[in-house]
Order: structure tokens, then sequence, then C-alpha cells
């Protein structure tokens, strides 16, 4: 018999590091399966939507797809806010491993994924602070700026005595040009493509925290229907595809340090101190909102003491295991 | 496709007048209510305070807007077609091909109303909430499936109802 | 039967269901559901076309489409209309095909607050055509300059047709808008252009009027004094960021709804009927849309999107035969599709190839609307032409296709400029840094 043919499908267009790991992954099903499986691939939203693809793929839209947890509005309350749990973790490979061990010890995080078999958990570059001409060097430096954030910062902001706006990715340059915002909290990959160094002068590695979610997933029914060999190549598939995205971000990330530097910005390295002031207020609010979740299945204070004790207790330089003993 | 100025045609009378006349009430009021936010906000934002999340209202109101929108536009019949063969037809072919086609359009809208009573059915348990003011969104949903649900009724009453 | 095969038969079912006068949006529905259905599964089929419909019915920024529409019709109930065709009227009138040129700048005027071609033609169409009919002009040139004018509409901001792509697009619908404005100068520069060779060549087609006075000018002038003050608000506003497209509808609908009531016009009934013709064609446009959105679906996962785009690029990196190829495809489907339809058809299909050939999807955008605005007034299907004839039931079709074809020209000079110079539409939007 030929091959058979899985559809994959993602909201992203085929150049979006995003896009890029999932071509390696492709790649590495294709040939894992020595051509048993094949990765038929729907790019730009051309069959998944962004904002439903978790309910499209339950029904089969498309066997695998990009899902994102993080902007669905309902059924993934827990998944959403967890992914404020996360301050103090080093890096990709850290907020992925601990997703892991939070999914694992609060089984109502994964019921929010019911028929849906996750096939990779996805981690961010952590946001740095792009300042038209004040610098940031402290958490005090927010005060007074009018800073563009995504949603799930707007408290943070406003507590640290900042003027959180927002508007979409696309405005930021313009606005930033004209002066109606003195800044924007963004991941450096962005600092390229947005064009930023041309409207701003500082970049901050005042790092706002992120964490990590599941983020690829495919119809638990598609899943069951496969033969065991090709199920396994599928669960093995994980680790390529969350390695090959790490890497990607990893160099997107340099990629647009390298650009800011090379057009001029001035790069501020901040202290650990001031690092740990800023997690600190984060905590603050994280915490405040947290105490909502519970009509949600799951206390967001015990799932946010537990994520934080285990980013607290991993070493530098180690991977984080999740501890034995349930929460 | 037709727009402003266009000479005016009688309204629909009877129940389907009500369905008419409702559905503009409702589409009138969230859509001057969705130009005032935004009014609002732009004011707001120029003098220093911003009105937070008036997005999520004006996304409310163009929920009910739409949703009334097509409705009233059915009952209108107002849904743009191509005469270009139909012209050319006798009166008895032309009268069975517009009741073909109201059928066809029951149809389709009773697709798009059960694929989003389904939706909403799923979704209803996960308590689904727009981001910063919380505002429940399954009030939305079941206006939307009803709009839609009503639009099917509206064709399928011309498919079968009485001949002139 | 090969997915791409039944992706074409769709295609031409559609077109057949289109031909026994079932609304667009149920044709394209109809066949998309279905084809999806076939590919897919029934399930997913219903539930894709229901998160289509809720998405679509939920989008902020085609909340605009209705704010737009209801300005539009709120000026119009204030008088707009007669007021800038008047202006135009009182300061060409007396050149030869004066009138002509004035319904030309009516429908630039007007098409400042209108989003729509149609309502461009039928509204502008309604003062004009009784005035040019009174000095005797040739019915085809008074037609074909309305039919022709009115496309303008669609063309200058804001224009639904633009939000529309830039929602499918995800391209800054500010950017487009900025965009369109010096190909739409150019194109009514080069209507009226046509206009005054065709009177210098015929000059009983259009004959002058007299001149008026000064002081008759100012006096029309001061007419539009308050719509021209809106207008400049909304589009400045949108051009320089003080608001977004969507805030600026609502700010020009406030601002409509104040000057219908300073010129004391403002009454219950006719809020009632602006209200009835903005819902009634907001209904029938969303209707369109969430079906177009399910057919290119069902096209999509049917491959032969991809097929028509590999045929396409297989014609090598000659850029200006790759586009002069979509013109044409555009044009033909123009000629019997809804626009908005064609628009949503094309784009998915389209951008992407035009991505890969490393043009800018702005650009794109501008030539999209362009090359469907030509449908418009282009044989078999002319909407305008139709709206046009619909005002003047004594004037043949055949007729109003005749007073077209210099205007077709034109537009095909146009559009060849819009192809060969993309700074037409690419400057503006650079130059003023709109993001
Ligand atoms: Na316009
Ligand atoms: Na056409």
């Amino acid at each position: 018999d030929g091959p058979i043919v899985l559809t994959y499908a993602t909201s992203y267009s085929p150049t979006h590091p995003f896009s890029r790991a999932d071509t390696d992954w492709i790649r590495y099903v294709e040939t894992a399966s020595h051509g048993r499986l094949k990765i038929k691939p729907y790019w730009s939203g051309s069959l998944l939507s962004a904002d439903q693809s978790m309910l499209e793929i339950r029904h089969g839209v498309a066997d695998i797809g990009l899902i994102t947890p993080i902007y669905v509005l309902g059924g993934a309350h827990l998944t959403s806010a967890q992914t404020a749990f996360y301050a103090g973790a080093r890096s990709i490979d850290d907020q992925v491993a601990v997703y892991k061990c939070l999914a694992q010890a609060f089984p109502p995080l994964q019921r929010e994924l019911d028929g849906l078999r996750v096939l990779m958990v996805q981690g961010g570059n952590l946001p740095g602070v792009i300042t038209r001409d004040r610098p940031v060097r402290s958490p005090a430096d927010i005060r007074g700026l009018r800073l563009r954030v995504p949603e799930e910062n707007v408290g943070l902001v406003r507590a640290l005595g900042g003027d959180p706006v927002s508007m979409p990715m696309s405005e930021v340059y313009p606005a930033m040009a004209k002066g109606v915002i003195d800044g924007v909290l963004v991941a450096p990959d962005a600092l390229g493509a947005l064009h930023l160094a041309e409207v701003a002068h500082y970049y901050s590695d005042l790092h706002t925290p992120r964490g990590a979610y599941p983020a690829r997933a495919m119809s638990e029914a598609r899943f069951r229907s496969l033969p065991p060999d090709l199920q396994k190549v599928l669960l093995d598939s994980e680790a390529v595809w969350e390695g090959s995205l790490s890497k990607n971000l990893g160099a997107a990330a340099k990629k647009g340090l390298a650009y800011g530097k090379g057009h001029g910005m001035t790069m501020i390295a901040v202290s650990p101190e001031a690092q740990q002031a800023f997690d600190a207020a984060y905590i603050d609010v994280t915490r405040r909102d947290a105490s909502r979740l519970d009509r949600y299945g799951a206390s967001g204070a015990a799932m946010l003491a537990y994520a934080q004790t285990l980013i607290a207790n991993t070493p530098a330089g180690q991977p984080v295991a999740c501890p034995k003993e349930q929460p | 496709m037709s727009g402003a100025g266009e000479a005016a045609r009688p309204l629909p009378q009877g129940p389907v007048g009500w369905i008419f006349r409702i559905a503009v009430a409702a589409g009138t009021c969230a859509l001057l209510a969705a130009m005032s936010v935004e009014v609002l906000a732009v004011i707001g934002r120029h003098t220093g305070r911003p009105l937070v999340g008036s997005i999520e209202i004006v996304r409310a109101c163009v929920v009910l807007a739409t949703s009334s929108a097509i409705v009233a536009a059915t009952a209108l019949k107002a849904h743009a077609s191509v005469h270009l063969l139909t012209e050319r037809l006798s009166e008895t072919s032309r009268a069975r091909l517009a009741r073909l086609g109201a059928l066809v359009s029951a149809v389709i809208f009773a697709v798009f109303a059960a694929g989003s009573i389904w939706i909403a059915a799923e979704i209803w348990p996960g308590d689904e909430r727009t981001q910063l003011l919380g505002l429940p969104i399954a009030p939305l949903r079941a206006y939307w499936c009803a709009a839609a649900a009503l639009t099917a009724a509206l064709f399928l009453a011309w498919a079968l109802g009485r001949r002139r | 039967m090969s997915p791409e095969l039944l992706g074409l038969l769709g295609v031409v079912t559609m077109l057949g269901v289109l031909a026994l006068g079932v609304p667009i949006g149920v044709a394209m529905g109809v066949v998309g559901v279905a084809g999806l259905a076939i590919l897919i599964s029934p399930e997913a089929a219903l539930i894709k076309s229901g998160v289509v419909a809720f998405e679509t019915v939920s989008r902020y920024e085609l909340g605009v489409l209705p704010l737009f529409l209801f300005m539009a019709h709120i000026c119009f109930a204030a008088g707009a209309t007669r007021n800038f065709f008047d202006v135009a009227a009182k300061f060409l009138g007396h050149r030869r095909g004066g009138l002509a040129l004035a319904s030309i700048g009516g429908c630039a005027g007007f098409g400042a607050i209108s989003g729509s071609s149609l309502a461009t033609a039928a509204t502008v169409g309604m003062v004009a055509l009784p005035e040019m009919r009174r000095h005797r002009y040739d019915p085809a040139l008074a037609t074909g300059a309305l039919a022709a004018g009115g496309t303008l509409g669609a063309l200058i901001p804001p224009s639904g047709a633009l939000i529309v792509f830039g929602v499918i697009a995800e391209e800054s619908i500010a950017k487009l808008f900025t965009a369109a404005i010096i190909p739409a100068f150019l194109q009514m520069a080069f209507y009226m252009l046509a206009i005054a060779v065709i009177c210098r060549l015929n000059p009983a087609l259009g004959p002058a009027g007299e001149r008026a006075p000064w002081r008759e000018r100012l006096k029309a002038l001061g007419g539009v004094l308050d719509v021209g003050l809106l207008v400049v608000a909304v589009i400045s506003g949108i051009t320089f960021g003080w608001f977004t497209p969507s805030e600026a509808a609502s700010i020009g609908a406030a601002l409509a709804l104040v000057i219908c009531a300073a010129r004391g016009k403002l009454t219950l009934k006719t809020l009632a009927q602006a209200m009835i013709e903005t819902l009634r064609t907001t209904g029938m446009i969303y209707a369109i849309i969430i079906a177009a959105i399910v057919f290119s679906t069902f096209i999509t996962v049917s491959g032969l999107a991809d097929l028509v785009a590999g045929w396409v690029a297989s014609m090598g990196a000659d850029r200006l035969a790759v586009v002069a190829a979509m013109a044409v495809a555009l044009l033909v489907l123009g000629s019997f599709l809804d626009g908005m339809a064609l628009m949503l058809l094309a784009t998915p299909i389209f951008l992407p190839i035009v991505q890969h050939l490393g043009l800018s999807p702005i650009w794109f955008g501008i030539f999209l609307v362009r090359t469907m605005e030509i449908g418009f007034v282009h044989p078999p299907v002319g909407m305008n032409v139709y709206v046009i004839h619909g005002l003047a039931k004594d004037i043949p079709l055949g007729t109003i296709f005749r007073g077209i074809i210099p205007f077709l020209i034109t537009d095909f000079l146009h559009l060849a400029l819009l192809i060969l110079v993309p700074a037409t539409a690419l400057w503006l939007p650079g130059a003023l840094g709109v993001g």
C-alpha cells in the first residue's frame, strides 16, 4: 500500500521560525517512518484558524496542527494562565521542562487537552525592553514610560508605574517614530523584522518572564487509528520538533540582537539585582491573578508555588528535573 | 450589491415584518453603541484617559450588528445574485428556480447554524471570556446561532410557501 | 477522482449554481461545504463552517464596513451627494463635456465617503444623470461617465474592498488606504482626460453650459465645507495614525450625524432609512464573506490553488508575464463574479505567488481592487452598468456599454501604469511613514 498521509496545518507562513521547525519535523517523520508516513502541510491559516484550531483538530479538520491554548478564550484557562508562572526560567528548554512537570503534577491541566495528543511543547525567547530615547536599566526606569505590551503584561507595567498600551505589532514602528509610545516589550527576534533600530536607540535585556505551553497536537482519534510503530515515530518526533524550534528561535534572537548592534542601538545588560526586582514585581502581579484560577479545577497558587520551587531548586547549567513527590 | 439612494422598496409585512423590525432595532442599537464606544476610546486616548477593553465591547456590538444585518438582509430578500440567465426564462420556470434557490439557501444557513450550535455547545462548559474585561462570549455565540437559524427558517418558508 | 479535479468540478458547479440565480454567498457556501465534506469529512465541514461563520461576524477589523456604510448613508441623507456634484458643475459646467467632468468629480468627492463602487454610481447618478439629460448630453457619454466614475468609490479611501483585502491578507488597512490615494487621483485624471478628448472630437456629445459666476461657485463650495472637513479628518486621521481605520469609521459616522443634524435633515425617518440600507448591505456582504472563506478553504484543500499557483510560477521569473496573466484571469472572472466574492477567492490563490515574485502585497491589494473595478463596468455583468440602467430604463444597456468603451481604454492604460510603475501606489505610504 501507499504511505499514510496526515495533514498538518498552521496559521503561520512557511518562512516563520515556527514553520522552519515544522519543516524539520516533517522531514524527520517521513524519514523515520521510512516513507510510510507522509505529511501534507497547509500554511498561513489556509486550513486551520488561529484561535479555534484545538477544536478544529478535535473534529478532524486537520490531523495535526499548531494550537494556541494561550489565545483560546475558553476551555484552556489553566494552560493559558500557567505561562505566567515561569519567572526565573533561564532557557527555552527549561520552560518546556517546567511545563511538562506541571502537566504531570496537575491533571486538570491535561484535561484541558482532552481529545488531543500533544506532539510538541513550545517556549519562547524572553522579551526585552526597546526604548526610543530613555534607557531602561532597572524596573524603576519603567515609571512614566508609555510602552506597547501584550495583553498579559498590562498589569505588570501598570504596577511598575508605566503606561501600558495595546496596539497591533505592525503599528509599533510608526508609533515609535512619532513618539506616540516610548517603547515596546518585545523578544529580540522581532528587532530586525520590524526595523525598530531605525526608530529606537536602546535595547535592554530586562527580561519579561515567559512560559511554555503545548503548541502542536494531533487528533487523539486519528493517533489511535495508526499502527503502533507509526505511533511511536510520532511520539519520538516530539524531541526533534522541540529541539528544532528551540534552535530556530535561538538563531532568530541572535540575528535580531546582531541587527540591533549593527544599526547602532545601545545594548544594555541589566544587573542580576535589577532582574530579580523585576521578577519579584512580576510574581506579585501573577499571584493576584492566580487566585482566580481555582474555579477551573486547580489551585493557581499551588501551581505557581510548584513552578517557582522547581525553578529555584534547579542549579544553573543543570536540566530541570521533576520532583518525585506530588504537590 | 447596491447602496445609498436606491428607490425605497416596500418593507416586509406580517411575521417576517416583525422579524425584520426587531433585527433592525437590535442592529441599530449595536452599531450606534459600537460607534459611541470607539469615539470615547479615541477621545480617551488623546486626553490621557484610555478606555480599557474598548475593543472587546466594540467586538461584542459588531457580533450583534452583523448577525442582525444578515437577518434583516434576508427578510428584505436582498442577497445578491446573478440574473443573467434567469431573466430570459418564463415566469413559471423563474418562480420554480426561485423556490429551488430559497431551498438551497435554507440548507446552507442551516449548515452554518448547525456548525455554530455544535461549537457553542462544546465551548459552553469552558467559560469563554474576553481577556481584559472578562465579558462572557456565550451570549454572543447564542445570538449568532439564533440569527443563522432564523435566516434558514426565512428561506425555508419561502421555499415551501404557498404559490401566489 | 483526484482532489484537484474535484476542486475544478467545484468551481464549475459553483458557477452553474450561480447562473441559476441562487445568491452568490449561497452558491459558494453550498459547494464549499459539500467539497470539504467529501475531501475531509462531513463533521469537519460542519465544524469548519461554524468556526468561519462566528469568526467572521465577530471580527473587529471587519466591523468598520457597516460603520463606513452608515457614514455614507447619513451623508447622503444630508444631501452631500448633490453638494459634491454642484461644486464640480459650477466650476466645470461651462466647458465642453463639463457636466460629465463634474460627474467624475462628484464621484470622487462622494467616493471619499462611500466605500463602494455601486453606491457611488447610484447616488451620484441620481443627481447627475437628470442634469446631463436636461443639457442634452449624449446618453452614452453621460451613463458611461457615471458607471466608470462610480468605480472611483471603490479605490478612493474608505474602500470596502481594501478593508476586506487587508483583513484576509493581514496587511495594514491604513497603509492600503494611503497607497490608494495617488492611483485614485490618476484614475480620476485619466477619466477627465478621456472626456475632454471625446468632447473635443465631437462637441455635440457634451454641449458647454453657461459659466457660473464666482459668487455661485463660492456658495457651492460653502455647501461642501462641512462634509469636506469630515473627509479630510477621516483620511488624514488614518494616514497620520491619530486613529485606526476602524475608529475613523466611528468618528466619521458620528461627525456625519452631527452634520446631518446641523443641516436640519436628521429625523427618525432618515435615521431609520440609513440604518436599514446599512444593515441590508452589511448582511449581504457578510453572507458572501462567510461563504467565500468556506469555499476558498475547499479550493485550498483540493490542491487546485497550489496547482494554479504552480502553473503561474512555471511561467518563469518574468514578473510582467505573471502579473499580466493574473490580470487577464481576474478580468475574466470579474466579468461574471461579484467584486467582493472575486477578491475573497483570488487573494489566497494569488497572494503567495505575488510574494514569491517579491512584489509588495500592498501594491497587489491596489492592483486587485483596480482589476476588480474594471469588472464592474465591462460586459456581460458590469454591476455599475445595471445600476445606472436602473436609474434610466429608457437608455438601452448597449448604449451604456458603448459609452463605457473610452473609459475602459483609459482603465487599461491606468492598470498598465500601475503594473509598470508600482511606485504610484507604494511611494506615498513610504514617504509618510504609514505602518
Ligand atoms: Na471610497
Ligand atoms: Na463584474
